[in-house]
């Protein structure tokens, strides 16, 4: 699409809009637990959603994901003031790569339970281990066809799943 | 942004394209300077928050974000349905402003109205295509028929996916428009029923001797042979009609072809031309979709006919042929 009427232009001017106002409002929630973004905090969040967008060839018009990902994390216990920012930004890079893994068959609500549930309960805070091992593997269980994968529990001991199926001559 | 109609009248009716009438009017309002960069502006957002409506439809709510080539193809339709709505007004100025002056999102939605309307049309003329075909082995004719437009029409999505062109219509017609989405159907299917309406003409026994003589003359399979039965029936009847054969016939002889061909022999390009176009006006009553099929294959015609080709050019039944189904 060139021309007039083009989508990466216009992206940009929706999207600055209200985004700022939007996230620093949020402050007021957070900031009962002692969790605030500064105005930098904020410019850098913005353009970490830029570029995340960009890299995973993904459009948003408005700061919808942003605001959703602060409003979900921030009550999580393993936010803390020092933090707090670099985790927004890493897991808001992790959400739109895992989205567009997903191959988008996995809601917005749905990416982001997954996420906070896996990161208070399995990855004890830590985003490297929620991106390098527990939603990979959920991942390669839902390219394996399984489709009840917002359910699975560390006990169920997923992360045994192997990536193919065993060849038939070791099925007992 | 009213604009005095005097102005009108600089815009260059051959820069707006109908495959793509919006952008195009707008680039070429902008080039005649009917609009300026803010009006531009204001038009871009009211597309873009119709589209960022449009992704929420179309995720049901469930996503903010897109793939950026899903996103592309939902702001083609919308584009497509502002087009559609604008070309169904026929009017250019009136175009320019509702664009300026009406929101986009009231834009689309009369473009979903009007395509609802072209469904139905496509529906109708379906059938009649359907009632009107023709016996024939060949597989792409008979594909598009029973399979692709049907199998189209029942999928056809107004809302997210309306520029998209069937892709499966392998039968090539005679004459074809460069148009998108249902209105390419439509098109189609209307050049289709003239070209079946044609044949049924003619004896339909007749149609498939020339066709798998054709065939075999060259050597081809009878089902998937890419050729347009219409412009084989068309060619041979009328040289039938300029070999003065009783009418609605279509197998010529190797009698008929030195017979045409020395018909012509001293006969100037231009001559040879008059002499077609009178035949051609004898052939059908409806005749302008045979003047563009003449027109597409006239110097053909005149290069088989300088060439002493004809016997190659027309389908000639041999005399001792005998069809067998």
């Amino acid at each position: 699409m060139s021309n007039l009427i083009n989508i990466m232009d216009m992206q940009k001017t929706l999207q600055i809009n209200n985004l700022y106002n939007e996230i620093i409002n949020l402050n007021d929630k957070s900031s009962e637990r002692g969790l605030f973004l500064t105005e930098e905090d904020v410019y850098d969040l913005v353009e970490t959603q830029t570029k995340s967008l960009k890299d995973n060839e993904r459009i948003e018009f408005g700061g919808k994901t942003v605001t959703n990902l602060i409003e979900k994390f921030y009550t999580s216990t393993f936010m803390s003031p020092s933090n707090y920012a670099q985790n927004l930004n890493e897991l808001l890079e992790t959400f739109y790569y895992f989205k567009t893994e997903f191959n988008d068959k996995i809601s917005d609500k749905d990416l982001f339970e997954l996420m906070k549930e896996l990161f208070d309960e399995s990855c004890f805070g830590s985003i490297e281990l929620l991106q390098g091992r527990d939603l990979e593997i959920i991942l390669r269980y839902m390219k394996n066809g399984e489709t009840d994968y917002m359910h699975l529990k560390p006990e169920d001991n997923y992360n045994a799943k192997p990536d193919t199926e065993p060849d038939e001559e070791y099925i007992l | 942004m009213t604009n005095n109609i005097n102005n009108y009248s600089k815009l260059n009716i051959d820069n707006i394209k109908y495959s793509n009438f919006t952008q195009s009017l707008l680039e070429e309002a902008l080039r005649v300077e009917l609009i300026d960069k803010n009006g531009i502006e204001k038009i871009q957002i009211q597309i873009m928050e119709t589209l960022s409506e449009c992704m929420e439809f179309y995720t049901k709510g469930e996503s903010s974000s897109l793939k950026s080539e899903t996103v592309n193809e939902l702001l083609s339709a919308i584009l497509f349905n502002i087009d559609v709505y604008f070309i169904s007004l026929n009017n250019i100025p009136y175009s320019f402003e509702l664009l300026c002056n009406m929101q986009s999102k009231e834009l689309y939605y009369k473009g979903t109205t009007q395509l609802k309307a072209y469904l139905v049309e496509a529906v109708g003329l379906y059938a009649k295509v359907k009632r009107s075909s023709i016996e024939t082995k060949n597989k792409a004719y008979n594909q598009v028929i029973f399979y692709s437009i049907p199998d189209f029409l029942k999928s056809y999505d107004i809302k997210f996916d309306s520029h998209t062109s069937i892709t499966k219509l392998n039968y090539q017609l005679s004459n074809s428009n460069n148009t998108k989405g249902i209105i390419d159907v439509i098109s189609y299917l209307k050049n289709l029923y003239y070209e079946n309406s044609y044949c049924r003409l003619f004896n339909q026994d007749d149609i498939l001797k020339i066709y798998n003589t054709y065939c075999d003359s060259n050597d081809l399979t009878y089902e998937d042979i890419f050729l347009n039965i219409y412009e084989l029936v068309f060619i041979n009847s009328l040289f039938c009609e300029l070999a003065n054969k009783a009418s609605r016939s279509l197998i010529l002889n190797k009698k008929d072809c030195i017979y045409l061909q020395k018909k012509f022999e001293n006969l100037s390009d231009l001559k040879i031309e008059q002499e077609i176009l009178l035949a051609v006006d004898r052939l059908y009553d409806e005749k302008a979709y045979l003047l563009k099929t003449t027109n597409k294959l006239m110097s053909n015609i005149l290069n088989a006919i300088k060439n002493n080709a004809l016997d190659t050019f027309l389908v000639i039944t041999p005399e001792n042929y005998i069809y067998v189904d």
